[in-house]
């Protein structure tokens, strides 16, 4: 049902205004509160306190803002890849599953951060422990996600496949994968969020760059607004990258689940 | 003799399959099973929950191995699947991401043949069942009796020599039920098919069957096979034939008398 422009257009402004309009009331409560009030820049800085750090630090952020990104995608990316990799390997053999799995499930419920002082001592200071912290916190719920989707179709399908002597690549490919997309995205949209939970407390451990590093230096040295300004761009890059996973669901996903 | 051979599409010879529970003592579904089923002949399976019939339909399609016994099909030994199944299920089961000719055409992909040979086919079977407006939708925007029919046309694609279906309209209503049940049979009228029909309604069973098995539950075995002598071809007036009430209510004490139902029910 394609609306008229005009219409779609209202549609947008009733749809965005009343958020747009609470936000913004409560950045200029929390102004008139920081002023009126008299807290300390360092205990509490207000908005425009935060935006000239920003502007004072513009050099610097970009810099941290891509350490984080970079350490965040990396680590991303490769779960996707291995959590994949794994779910296809443990619907395919019952083996792996009987022997896989258990370790699986028993790793991870592991807190990831306690492990990360640990990594910091075996692969160091550099992004490569980030990284595996936030493989580490996608990788599950990618491989669980993408297990429930593989094994969703209804037996009945998979019969129907195996009635023509069908193989099991085909079966995968034609039925088991398509029907494991959705799920995937489900598992995607959880595992992008944690992602730079993760990477900021690889940062928070031990770090030379990053945005979780200049919020824990900002605090430590009292420079409150720049750890504001870090934490709004590592919200931002959470809404952005969630917002890519969002737009290639849109893309890939052309059908939904049916919870029966 | 070899003529009879070519005459049979199935015999099964003393099949039984067990099932083992986990710490349980292992289940009879089929016990002793033996029967034989004409090439072009309709036969439907009728009886209580947990007789067996599904087990029996898998066992058919080459999908399970029995414990016991052996069946054949075409004068060959069934070890595994084999070329010339159609399968209708209980559920339409169709693809929700294709459209309606895709998944006409997915037994082609999945034998990796080439699509573009059957578009023609996949069309006139749509047509003959009245989906032809429809090639291009996706399953969710059909009715429950499209979505079979399209199921149904599924298992037809590559012309197979047997049809196995699994209660293919127990999950329809009772109108649209009925209107599939003549449906099917000016299908099957028009193709020379074998078909292996599970039902519970033992109405659809004799409206379609030329032979009709009435199995008994836990062991699952056969009772008696009743031979339907109504005319064909058989439209919605074959149910004013003295000779259908008879045949229901023939298959009806046999099921309700053989105390299958109440060993199921205590």
């Amino acid at each position: 049902m394609p609306n008229p422009p005009a219409g779609m257009l209202a549609n947008a402004f009733r749809d965005y205004f009343p958020p747009a309009l609470a936000i913004l009331a409560l950045i200029l409560l929390w102004e008139a509160l920081a002023r009126g009030l008299g807290i300390q820049v360092w205990l509490l800085p207000s908005p425009t306190a935060v935006g000239r750090a920003t502007v004072e630090w513009a050099g610097l952020l970009p810099q941290h803002t891509f350490a984080t990104a970079y350490v965040t995608l990396a680590g991303f990316l490769l779960s996707i890849v291995a959590g994949v990799a794994i779910a296809l390997l443990v619907t395919i053999s019952p083996f792996a599953m009987k022997t896989l799995y258990p370790i699986l499930l028993g790793l991870q419920s592991l807190p990831k951060i306690a492990i990360a002082p640990l990594l910091l001592m075996w692969v160091g200071f550099g992004p490569a422990s980030k990284i595996i912290i936030v493989f580490l916190v996608c990788f599950f719920p990618i491989v669980v996600s993408t297990v429930t989707g593989l094994t969703s179709p209804p037996l009945q399908l998979i019969d129907l496949a195996r009635s023509f002597a069908t193989p099991l690549w085909r079966i995968y490919l034609k039925i088991r994968i398509p029907f494991a997309v959705p799920y995937l995205f489900i598992g995607l949209k959880v595992s992008i969020t944690l992602a730079v939970t993760g990477a900021v407390v690889g940062e928070f451990v031990a770090a030379k760059e990053g945005l979780g590093f200049l919020i824990l230096n900002g605090v430590q040295q009292f420079n409150t607004p720049l750890a504001f300004s870090a934490m709004i761009i590592l919200g931002a890059l959470t809404v952005l990258l969630y917002g890519c996973v969002a737009l290639a669901e849109l893309k890939f996903v052309t059908w939904q689940p049916r919870s029966n | 003799m070899a003529a009879a051979v070519e005459l049979t599409a199935y015999v099964v010879a003393g099949v039984s399959r067990r099932f083992t529970v986990e710490g349980g003592a292992p289940i009879a579904a089929l016990d002793d099973v033996s029967f034989s089923v004409a090439r072009g002949e309709f036969v439907s399976l009728v009886g209580p929950s947990g007789c067996g019939k599904s087990t029996l339909l898998r066992l058919l399609g080459g999908l399970d191995t029995p414990d016991q016994g052996h069946i054949s099909y075409g004068g060959h030994r069934v070890e595994g699947p084999y070329a010339g199944v159609g399968m209708v299920f209980q559920q339409p089961t169709l693809l929700p991401w294709r459209s309606v000719v895709e998944n006409v055409l997915l037994p082609i992909e999945l034998m990796g043949e080439s699509r573009s040979l059957y578009l023609d086919r996949a069309h006139a079977l749509l047509d003959t069942v009245g989906l032809a407006g429809f090639t291009d939708r996706r399953p969710d925007e059909l009715s429950g009796g499209m979505q079979q029919r399209v199921g149904i046309c599924r298992a037809f694609i590559h012309d197979p020599g047997v049809l196995l279906m699994d209660e293919p309209f127990a999950a329809l209503d009772l109108l649209t039920r009925d209107e599939m049940t003549l449906e099917l049979a000016r299908i099957c009228q028009a193709r020379p098919v074998t078909v292996v029909f599970v039902t519970h309604s033992i109405a659809e069973a004799v409206m379609l069957s030329d032979r009709v098995a009435v199995m008994s539950a836990r062991p699952g075995r056969i009772r008696e096979v009743i031979e339907v002598a109504l005319p064909r071809p058989r439209g919605p007036d074959a149910e004013a034939n003295p000779v259908y009430h008879d045949t229901v209510r023939r298959i009806k004490s046999l099921i309700y008398d053989s105390g299958a139902m109440r060993r199921n029910t205590s």
